[in-house]
């Protein structure tokens, strides 16, 4: 109960106490006043008929005295009046029978009147005639009593209202800050440390939302500090002062993290660019001229196109890579062509008789998630070809798959199709371990696609030709069917389950009311639950990913991001969505070891996520020597084969 | 100073009880707290040493001769044979009444106005006594008390507003009633002898009351008491003494 219910109830309480309280003293006094009013009526009553029976009347003359009487019982006050002789014996006897009147019985009960009783002597002269005795009615008095009652109480009554409403008025008034206070207070715990604006005189409340707004504002500076450095020291380490872009070690580490995790690349190329001549324009034109040519070509190769963003790196004087995401065959062939017609026009304009060009080489991969090194080997090679070609050339190859992954997109398609109709998409599972404790913090649940062989494969081979095709949302539907029966028949899951969703899945709203219908009708699992999304995906679709987080949130599950690379823009994006945990991607947990910046990088993100209650996972931890470093380092936990392997969560049949 | 008062003196006053009659017929009739008539207030036996102390200071040194007087007189009067009591037999009680209404009405005859400077002021008998002067009321007061204390009933004795015919003016008088249907005996401080009602053509009755009639007792409580407001203020004024 809020406070400002509880002052209202118990005020409320109070004030009828004292409505009570005034209106029993009112009805005591009223009744005491009319009780002597009926005394003081019976007295009167009793005298003035003594005295003029006395002046009427030469001895006891029963007639005349009644007649003397009459008029006066009649008048319907009087219960009885009687004329006694001195003898005692009586000599008028007026009674009242039963009357109705208006008061209830009860009112009577509780404040019953004594029927007053007046007596006087009759005397004629000296002569001792009897005595009148007048016993007065009290019904006039329980009328005015029980009117007075219903008045009294009906005035109360309203005063009683209008108090509260006053009242409520005034401590919504005070207590208003008190909202903003607990409003903030609950942001603090959703981990948004904004500033409460208090419109209060109330000092102790001022003081409060000060108090809260000065630890609020110095937090976030702290954080935003934190991530600024983290900014510098990932530009110092990564980005290529010259140009802005990665540097080669840069787009290495980045490249290799998306492929290793389940970033929805489905297709791509992998360009490298270089300028021909640069030798000699640099030894013509002098070092500074040719600076300004490799910033002319990065300008060019990072120009800006459509469909996702490239990734640019500066190889290595004036040659660049570039990874151009999710393109097919003819747009990459397309681009390289424009690049080099492009930097052509720039020099022929610039340089005139300086011979200087560029020739870029590209190769292609479809549905398939290449290894790095093949894709450098096979785009250095396809560079060398261009180069021998002369200006300007752009050529392109097509990555040949390893023998295991030897199927096209379509194939890999029906594949998937089958299997998601057969059933031979299952359910794996890999614990996460805490640091340093290893107590398992959850288990993440993964589809693997059954192959007729027996071969269970990973998400990270059909991913890419199932976002192609648009199957990631069927994918994700199916494991949670999955996860949804084996929770109802196996209750030996560790209590939080993490489950990740792809970008495609979060983007389908039919997907979306589904899991959403899903999460409210079993409130229990919901809470279990924690979707995870990868970090190129929250990154390139920060809006969605926050309106997903709210959404599941609302229904009691949780929200992380995996495959997690530093980078200002992702660090914005943790700021913003406040995952439960960040699963690093793999290149960083396992390259602290060997190098400093990294560590530096991982020590600066730890000191960011801390203050906001993110837990830090690193993923794909194979060499358990590694556990006590990354637990020093602040790690909250890890997943990989030192401490699980992924396991079939399917019951044997 | 106890010389019997003379008609004469008697005649020289203009307003012997004036506002008796007005206060019966005002708002004399009055409902409000309730004062134990009964017990022995206003007896000569609740005389306390206190009291005779404060009336000294108000009334001079003579107080305590005349307190012992009224106390040895009251005492004498309890201790006479029954002949001559008030519980004399039928027939007989004029004379016992007479030794007591000779006694107060030695009192000198004094105003309110000159002895009280009030308008109308009911007197307690210890008052009377004490400063030797008193009006209509009072000698009917202290007449009231004294038989009250002697063990007359209560119910014979009604202190009467009556109308002095001769004086042509308000005034009180004590009734004795032997019976209710008798012929009342009039202690009166205008006539030094007790004579029957019958005899005293020269008073007109109006209204009488005893403490009968002031309080009515009723289931254990005390309830309906009129109150004649200057009976009222002299009951007060008895407890008062009571205390002192």
């Amino acid at each position: 109960m809020t406070l400002a219910r509880q002052l209202f109830v118990g005020l409320s309480i109070i004030f009828a106490l004292l409505v009570l309280g005034i209106e029993s003293i009112y009805i005591q006094n009223a009744r005491r006043y009319l009780q002597q009013q009926l005394e003081a009526h019976a007295q009167e009553t009793a005298t003035a008929l003594a005295l003029s029976l006395g002046q009427g009347m030469k001895g006891p003359d029963a007639a005349l005295a009644e007649t003397f009487i009459n008029p006066v019982f009649d008048r319907g006050h009087f219960a009885s009046i009687r004329l006694l002789g001195v003898d005692g014996a009586t000599l008028v006897d007026r009674e009242l029978g039963d009357v109705r009147d208006e008061s209830p019985g009860v009112l009577k009960r509780v404040l019953s009147f004594q029927a007053p009783t007046g007596e006087a002597l009759v005397s004629s002269g000296w002569r001792q005639l009897g005595r009148v005795v007048v016993v007065v009615h009290p019904r006039f008095a329980y009328n005015q009593l029980w009117h007075t009652l219903m008045e009294t109480l009906a005035w109360l009554g309203v005063l009683y209202v209008l108090a509260l409403l006053a009242m409520r008025r005034f401590l919504r008034g005070i207590l208003r800050p008190l909202e903003a206070i607990e409003q903030a207070a609950l942001a603090i715990g959703r981990r948004e440390f904004g500033a409460i604006r208090l419109e209060t005189r109330t000092r102790e409340l001022q003081r409060v939302g000060a108090a809260m707004n000065d630890l609020s504002v110095k937090l976030r500076d702290a954080i935003a500090e934190e991530s600024n450095r983290a900014d510098r020291m990932h530009k110092a380490a990564f980005e290529d002062p010259l140009t802005g872009v990665l540097n080669r070690r840069g787009l290495t580490q980045h490249v290799q993290a998306l492929f290793a995790g389940e970033a929805e690349i489905s297709s791509g190329a992998l360009a490298f660019v270089s300028m021909i001549g640069l030798d000699e324009a640099n030894r013509s034109l002098g070092a500074a001229r040719a600076d300004e040519l490799a910033q002319q070509l990065a300008e060019v190769v990072g120009g800006p196109v459509a469909g996702d963003p490239l990734i640019v790196g500066r190889w290595q004087g004036g040659s660049f890579a570039v990874l151009l995401p999710n393109r097919d065959a003819l747009a990459a062939r397309e681009w390289g062509e424009a690049v080099c017609g492009r930097f052509a026009a720039l020099a022929h304009e610039q340089l005139g008789a300086i011979e200087i060009s560029v020739a870029a080489g590209l190769v292609h991969f479809d549905a398939l998630r290449p290894t790095w090194s093949d894709l450098e080997r096979q785009a250095a090679q396809a560079l060398a070809e261009a180069m021998q070609k002369g200006d300007g050339a752009c050529v392109m190859r097509t990555m040949t798959p390893g023998e295991a992954e030897a199927r096209s997109a379509d194939e890999w398609r029906e594949r998937i199709e089958s299997a998601l109709k057969s059933g031979a998409m299952v359910l794996y599972g890999q614990r996460v371990f805490g640091l340093p404790g290893r107590e398992v913090l959850h288990i993440e649940v993964m589809s693997r696609l059954l192959e007729p062989d027996g071969r269970a494969v990973a998400a990270v081979a059909f991913v890419p030709a199932a976002s192609r095709h648009h199957l990631l949302p069927l994918i994700d539907r199916t494991m949670l069917d999955n996860l949804w029966k084996l929770l109802a028949g196996d209750a030996t899951l560790p209590e939080s389950i993490a489950v990740n969703v792809s970008a495609q899945s979060l983007q389908d709203p039919a997907f979306r009311a589904e899991l959403k219908k899903r999460l409210q009708q079993s409130p229990e699992v919901a809470r279990r639950l924690v979707f995870e999304l990868s970090g190129y995906a929250a990154v390139r679709n920060v809006e969605l990913a926050g309106a997903f987080a709210r959404e599941i949130r609302h229904s009691g599950a949780r929200f992380a991001i995996d495959g997690f690379e530093l980078s200002g823009a992702s660090l914005r994006v943790v700021h913003r969505l406040l995952p439960e945990y960040i699963k690093l991607a793999e290149g960083y947990s396992r390259g602290i070891a060997a190098d400093d910046d990294l560590r530096f990088l991982v020590e600066s993100l730890i000191r960011i996520v801390r203050p906001l209650d993110i837990q830090l996972i690193a993923s794909n931890i194979e060499d358990p020597a590694l556990l006590g470093q990354l637990g020093e380092l602040g790690f909250d936990g890890f997943q990989g084969y030192a401490g699980d392997r992924p396991a079939s969560l399917e019951r044997p049949a | 100073m106890q010389e019997p008062p003379t008609a004469g003196r008697l005649r020289k006053t203009s307003a012997p009880c004036g506002g008796a009659v007005a206060l019966l017929l005002g708002a004399c009739i009055v409902a409000g707290g309730a004062y134990a008539a009964s017990g022995t207030l206003g007896f000569s036996v609740q005389v306390t040493p206190g009291l005779v102390a404060a009336y000294t200071r108000l009334f001079g040194s003579t107080v305590r001769e005349r307190i012992t007087a009224w106390t040895d007189f009251a005492r004498t009067q309890k201790a006479a044979p029954r002949s001559a009591r008030l519980l004399a037999p039928a027939g007989a009680e004029a004379e016992a009444l007479q030794s007591v209404n000779s006694y107060f009405n030695r009192i000198p005859f004094l105003s309110d106005a000159a002895h009280w400077s009030a308008e109308d002021y009911w007197a307690t008998p210890a008052e009377t006594v004490s400063s030797n002067g008193g009006d209509c009321e009072d000698y009917s007061i202290a007449k009231y008390f004294l038989l009250k204390e002697v063990g007359v009933p209560v119910e014979r004795l009604r202190i009467t507003y009556v109308k002095a015919v001769k004086l042509n003016q308000a005034h009180m008088v004590l009734a004795y009633y032997a019976s209710p249907v008798s012929d009342p005996l009039i202690l009166d401080n205008l006539d030094d002898k007790v004579r029957p009602a019958s005899e005293r053509p020269d008073l007109v009755p109006v209204y009488s009351f005893n403490d009968d009639d002031i309080v009515i007792v009723r289931d254990n409580r005390k309830s309906n008491p009129l109150q004649i407001r200057a009976w009222r203020d002299l009951l007060g004024k008895l407890e008062a003494e009571a205390r002192l």
